[in-house]
C-alpha cells in the first residue's frame, strides 16, 4: 500500500475537472518506490491524538526509538532507563529483550541477568569490592573505583555476607544488600569453605539446565510458556571449586590456587567456543506453595556458538583457572604481578586468574595468556575486581571473596 | 520548462491548509521525491497524514536544513530549540517525519525523544506513552523481580 495510490484516487476524482490532464495517469508506469519508511495505514485520514494510539506505535519505529536509547546509554546509573523499556508492557520487553545483546556481545551490564554471563572477550568488566568489617558484609559496585561523593550513587551489582560456622565459613551472595535469606528470590548462591580454609566451593542457586540452543530467540519467549518442567528445590549447583596451596616455598613465596569451573567448558576458550549464558532467572517459586513445579517461563541457557552442543552432558572437560605466578623482583625484594595500574597496594589476596591449559587442547595464543580474572587491594577495604570472559560476574565475586578467608595454613 | 531549483510545490495538510515549498527544500521528505520523481503533477500534493501544525514545524525544519548557508553549529542551535515541544508533539512528529520519510527529522526528534525518555520512570514511560500496562499483577511482579535494578 503506497502512498502513489492515494494520490491516484484523488487524480481519479478529480477527472475532467481542473488542470490535471489524463495524460498523467493512463499508461504511466507508476513505480512502487513510494514505499514509506515505515508503511502505517496511508489511507486512513489523520486522526487526533487518541489514549492509546501510541501504544500502537509501528514496531520497527518503536525499535528505532528504543535502540537509540540503548545506544546512548553504556554506563550506570542512565543504563537503568534501559530496564525501565523492558518493565513497561510485554510488546516494550521484547523489543528491548531484542536489542539488548548479552554481556559478551555489547560489553554493557543492563539486566540483573547480565550479571550470571560471561564477560566480553576483549576488554574486562572493571568492579570494586567494599568490604564492612562491621557487618561481615563485602558489596561488589561497578565502576573502576569509588566516586568521591557518597557510595550511594556507586552501581551496587551483588553482596556478600560472611557467616562463620563451626566447620566452616559461608558467604552468602545476593543481589541485594540487606537481604541474604536463601529464600528470597535475590539469593543467587554461596562459597563455603572447608575447615582449613584452604579449599572452597562455589555454590550457584541457579541449576543449569539442558534446554536447547537458543540465539535470537528473545522474542519468542512468552511468559505463558507452554511448557511445565519441575524445578528443583532450592537448588544449590556447584558452580565451581577454588583450592589454595602452600607455596614450596612455605610462608615466602604467594601460594599457589586453582579454580576448577564446572560450569564452564574449557571449549569456551577454544576457536569458536562458547560460553553457557543464562537470559534468565528461574521463575519465582510461590512460596505459599509445597509444589515445585514453577508456572511460566523455565530458566534459559543458550550458547552464543552455534556449533556447541546444547546437550550438557556432552560438556566436556571444565574449565581450570590458576594463578599467574609473580616475578621476583631482586631489587624491590618483593613479588610483582603486573595489574596495569589496577592494583596498588602490596598484599598477599591480590592474584590474577589466567587459564591452564595443557597444549594438546589448542587453545589460541591470544587466550593463553589472557587474564581472566584480577582482583586486588587498591585501599583500606577497598579491593578492585576485573574479569572477563568465560566467566561471569557472579562467579567472579564468588571466586575472589575466597581470598577474604586467608586462614595462617594458606599464607 | 522552469529549472527544478526555481520550481515549487504546495503541499495541502489533513486539514485542508496549503504551504508552498520550493520543490528542492521539500524533497528532503523521500515520499515527496518519489511523487516528483515520478512525475507526479497534481496542483497539490495531499498528505492525509499530516495536519497543519505538524506541516508548518517540517516545513521550518526542511527550510533550515536545505539552508546551505547554515553551518553544522547553527542546525545544531536550531535543533535543540526545535525540539523543545511538549512530548505528544514530539511524538507527533516523530510518526509524520516517518510518514513522509524523511531521515534528518527522524533522527533529530527519535534522539530528542530518547534523551527525555532517560529521565523518567517506567510508571512515566506508560504515562507519556499513553500505555496500557497489560501484565497481570503475577507477571508484573515476576517481571520487577527479574528488573529489579529499574525499582530500586
Amino acid at each position: 500500500m503506497s502512498f502513489k495510490n492515494i494520490v491516484r484516487e484523488m487524480k481519479e476524482m478529480k477527472d475532467g475537472v481542473g488542470s490535471i490532464s489524463r495524460r498523467g495517469v493512463e499508461g504511466k508506469h507508476w513505480r512502487s518506490r513510494a514505499r514509506s519508511h515505515i508503511a502505517p495505514d496511508l489511507a486512513a485520514p489523520s486522526q487526533p491524538i487518541e489514549q492509546g494510539q501510541w501504544a500502537n506505535l509501528p514496531p520497527e519505529l518503536l525499535l528505532d526509538v528504543i535502540r537509540r536509547v540503548e545506544e546512548s546509554v553504556t554506563s550506570w546509573p542512565a543504563r537503568t532507563v534501559v530496564v525501565f523499556c523492558a518493565s513497561v508492557c510485554k510488546s516494550w520487553r521484547d523489543i528491548t529483550k531484542e536489542i539488548v545483546k548479552p554481556l559478551e556481545e555489547c560489553g554493557r551490564l543492563t539486566f540483573p541477568i547480565s550479571l550470571k554471563q560471561p564477560g566480553p572477550r576483549d576488554a574486562p568488566i572493571q568492579c570494586f569490592i567494599k568490604r564492612d568489617r562491621t557487618t561481615s558484609t563485602y558489596c561488589l559496585y561497578f565502576g573502576l573505583t569509588p566516586l568521591a561523593a557518597e557510595d550511594q550513587s556507586d552501581k551496587l551489582l551483588l553482596a556478600a555476607k560472611k557467616i562463620r560456622r563451626a566447620t566452616s565459613t559461608e558467604f552468602v551472595i545476593s543481589l541485594v544488600r540487606d537481604d541474604f535469606s536463601r529464600a528470597s528470590n535475590t539469593y543467587l548462591g554461596k562459597l563455603r569453605s572447608n575447615f582449613l580454609g584452604t579449599k572452597f566451593t562455589v555454590y550457584d542457586s541457579q541449576p543449569p539446565n539442558d534446554a536447547a540452543v537458543q540465539h535470537n530467540s528473545f522474542l519468542s519467549r512468552r511468559f505463558h510458556s507452554k511448557r511445565v518442567s519441575p524445578r528443583l528445590p532450592a537448588y544449590n549447583n556447584s558452580a565451581a571449586t577454588v583450592s589454595y596451596e602452600l607455596n614450596v616455598l612455605r610462608t615466602r613465596g604467594p601460594r599457589r590456587m586453582q579454580c576448577i569451573m564446572h560450569s564452564v567448558p574449557v571449549s569456551s576458550i577454544q576457536e569458536g567456543g562458547a560460553a553457557p549464558t543464562p537470559t534468565s532467572f528461574p521463575q519465582i517459586i510461590e512460596k505459599s506453595s509445597p509444589r515445585l513445579v514453577s508456572k511460566g517461563k523455565e530458566p534459559e541457557t543458550y550458547f552464543s556458538s552455534p556449533n556447541l552442543s546444547p546437550n550438557l552432558s556432552s560438556f566436556g572437560e571444565p574449565l581450570v583457572l590458576r594463578n599467574k605466578a609473580p616475578r621476583w623482583h631482586e631489587q624491590l625484594q618483593c613479588w610483582c604481578l603486573n595489574f596495569k595500574g589496577r592494583v596498588t597496594v602490596a598484599s598477599v589476596k591480590n592474584f590474577q586468574l589466567v587459564a591452564a591449559f595443557d597444549p594438546s587442547l589448542n587453545i589460541p595464543a591470544a587466550e593463553q595468556e589472557k587474564v581472566i580474572l584480577q582482583f586486588g587491594k587498591i585501599g583500606k577495604d577497598i579491593f578492585t575486581m576485573d574479569y572477563c570472559y568465560p566467566i561471569s560476574a557472579f562467579q567472579a565475586f564468588a571466586i575472589s571473596l575466597s581470598s577474604f578467608d586467608t586462614k595462617p595454613a594458606c599464607e | 520548462m522552469s529549472s527544478p531549483e526555481e520550481k515549487t510545490l504546495i503541499l495541502k495538510s489533513s486539514d485542508n491548509e496549503e504551504f508552498l515549498v520550493k520543490e528542492s527544500v521539500a524533497v528532503q521528505c523521500i515520499t515527496i521525491k518519489n511523487l516528483v520523481e515520478d512525475g507526479c503533477d497534481l496542483d497539490a500534493i495531499p498528505l492525509l497524514n499530516v495536519d497543519s501544525k505538524n506541516l508548518a514545524w517540517i516545513i521550518e525544519f526542511m527550510e533550515k536544513y536545505a539552508d546551505s548557508t547554515s553551518t553544522d553549529a547553527e542546525k545544531k542551535d536550531f535543533d535543540t530549540e526545535f525540539v523543545k515541544k511538549p512530548f505528544n508533539d514530539v511524538l507527533g512528529l516523530i510518526l509524520a517525519a516517518n510518514y513522509l520519510n524523511f531521515p534528518a527529522l527522524m533522527d533529530v526528534m527519535c534522539d530528542a525523544c530518547a534523551n527525555e525518555m532517560k529521565l523518567w520512570s517506567v510508571e512515566q514511560v506508560r504515562e507519556k506513552f499513553h500505555i496500557q500496562n497489560d501484565y497481570t499483577e503475577e507477571e508484573e511482579k515476576a517481571v520487577r523481580a527479574e528488573n529489579f535494578w529499574a525499582f530500586e
